[in-house]
């Protein structure tokens, strides 16, 4: 699922990475966990509950844990697949020769073997547990994470993370079929939220550790197209995102506090967006200056406003709609005019 | 009764010693099979709580 490979916290970045490449250590148990993207899954985790609450139909608590905890495993599968298939490329990056893999704590058969076996138990579960639709939906994100974004789109195309992209948008979706055996209009309005999110939130990030991506040949935008293209492109997305971000008011999925939260938080998006359109984040970088991974230049900090506000952004979109589903606040039927997205 | 004390066959194997790295694996070998068997245990139990929950009171009012 989207590992979107958010920037990972100081502990997964090994300080002394270069002379543990390749040699066999002992794997703990952390290790295994360390495979499975615990940060991503906590945000797989999060829409997907969304989604399952904001289905609104009857299920029981325990069969609802039960969704939610199958989606994080199927997540976490991913990830396992995603670092067994990369292991080559994160060798070659700063921010990854940690990883278990590449570090050699765990060897690349084992990585595979907890992949298959997580994807295999997560999609049977849910299948027995809820319902064959989102037990599908579930092995069609991991199939398309693993072999779409992770073994062709990445090594190929500019555009990986936007098709990519699908795979980490797809849990709310699989959360509401888990309820209600279907995928209405206002499911798949969630996916698009995450879908258009991703580009923007996660160009921005790759504008300040491009050279990264360069070392290890993967296509990503600033080192394929540039970074003016890329701030561009940023621009484009969050002035598309926004009105995406606005639609579930107008279907009656979000009520007043999540029309705040899109509408001020949107506004703010798109502030951001212009002032990294009008900034010079990503463009060459001075080679005198010997710049740790996370060191950003001045230019760069507009890139990591972005990336830190698209973060906040989502979470508080997703965090009002729980809110209001759980506690039952009424959409505005005034502006809820757009009627029938919940069949 | 006294037992007459066991020799030790003079050609038994000598058994190497642990150094710190063999032992420093062995525990996170040991660690790594504990968490192993209790995500077996884990499976087992969630397994059998989806079963119940899923047949819920049918079992009861199955014809006989």
């Amino acid at each position: 699922m989207t590992d979107l490979s958010a920037p990972l916290s100081v502990s997964e970045i090994s300080a002394e990475p270069s002379e543990t490449v390749g040699q066999e250590q002992t794997a703990r148990w952390q290790d295994f966990l360390a495979l499975m993207k615990p940060r991503v899954m906590s945000l797989v985790v999060f829409t997907a509950l969304t989604g399952l609450v904001c289905a609104g139909g009857k299920i029981n608590p325990l069969i609802g844990a039960v969704a939610v905890f199958c989606i994080a495993v199927g997540a976490g599968a991913s990830g396992a697949l995603n670092m067994w298939y990369d292991a080559d490329i994160d060798a070659q990056m700063r921010r990854t020769r940690g990883r278990p893999v590449p570090a050699g704590r765990v060897q690349p058969a084992d990585a595979l073997t907890l992949g298959v076996v997580m994807s295999l138990f997560s999609v049977m579960l849910m299948g027995m547990a809820t319902n064959w639709l989102a037990a599908g939906l579930l092995a069609f994100t991991i199939l398309f994470y693993a072999l779409i974004y992770t073994m062709w789109l990445k090594r190929s195309t500019p555009q990986n993370i936007v098709i990519g992209g699908l795979a980490g948008a797809l849990p709310p979706v699989i959360g509401w079929a888990a309820v209600s055996g279907t995928t209405p209009l206002n499911a798949w309005l969630l996916c698009a939220i995450i879908f258009m999110w991703t580009p923007p939130h996660f160009w921005a990030l790759s504008l300040y550790t491009s050279e990264d991506y360069a070392k290890a040949g993967v296509p990503m935008m600033p080192v394929a197209k540039g970074a003016k293209s890329t701030r561009l492109q940023i621009l484009v997305y969050s002035l598309l995102l926004v009105p995406v971000c606005l639609a579930p008011v107008l279907t009656g999925l979000g009520g007043p506090a999540y029309l705040a939260v899109s509408g001020l938080g949107g506004a703010v998006f798109l502030l951001l967006a212009v002032r990294l359109f009008l900034s010079r984040a990503g463009d060459a970088a001075d080679p005198r200056i010997d710049a740790g991974l996370y060191d950003v230049r001045a230019a760069a900090k507009d890139a990591r406003n972005l990336f830190a506000f698209s973060i906040l952004y989502l979470f508080l979109m997703f965090a009002a709609l729980l809110a209001e589903h759980m506690f039952g606040i009424e959409p505005f039927a005034a502006l809820s005019f757009l009627q029938g997205f919940n069949r | 009764m006294t037992k007459a004390p066991v020799e030790k066959p003079t050609d038994a194997p000598i058994q190497p010693r642990m150094g710190p790295e063999d032992s420093e694996q062995a525990k996170a070998r040991n660690i790594r099979n504990i968490v192993l068997g209790l995500s077996l245990v884990g499976f087992v139990i969630l397994i059998f709580v989806v079963t119940v929950v899923k047949l819920g009171g049918n079992v009861g009012n199955r014809p006989l």
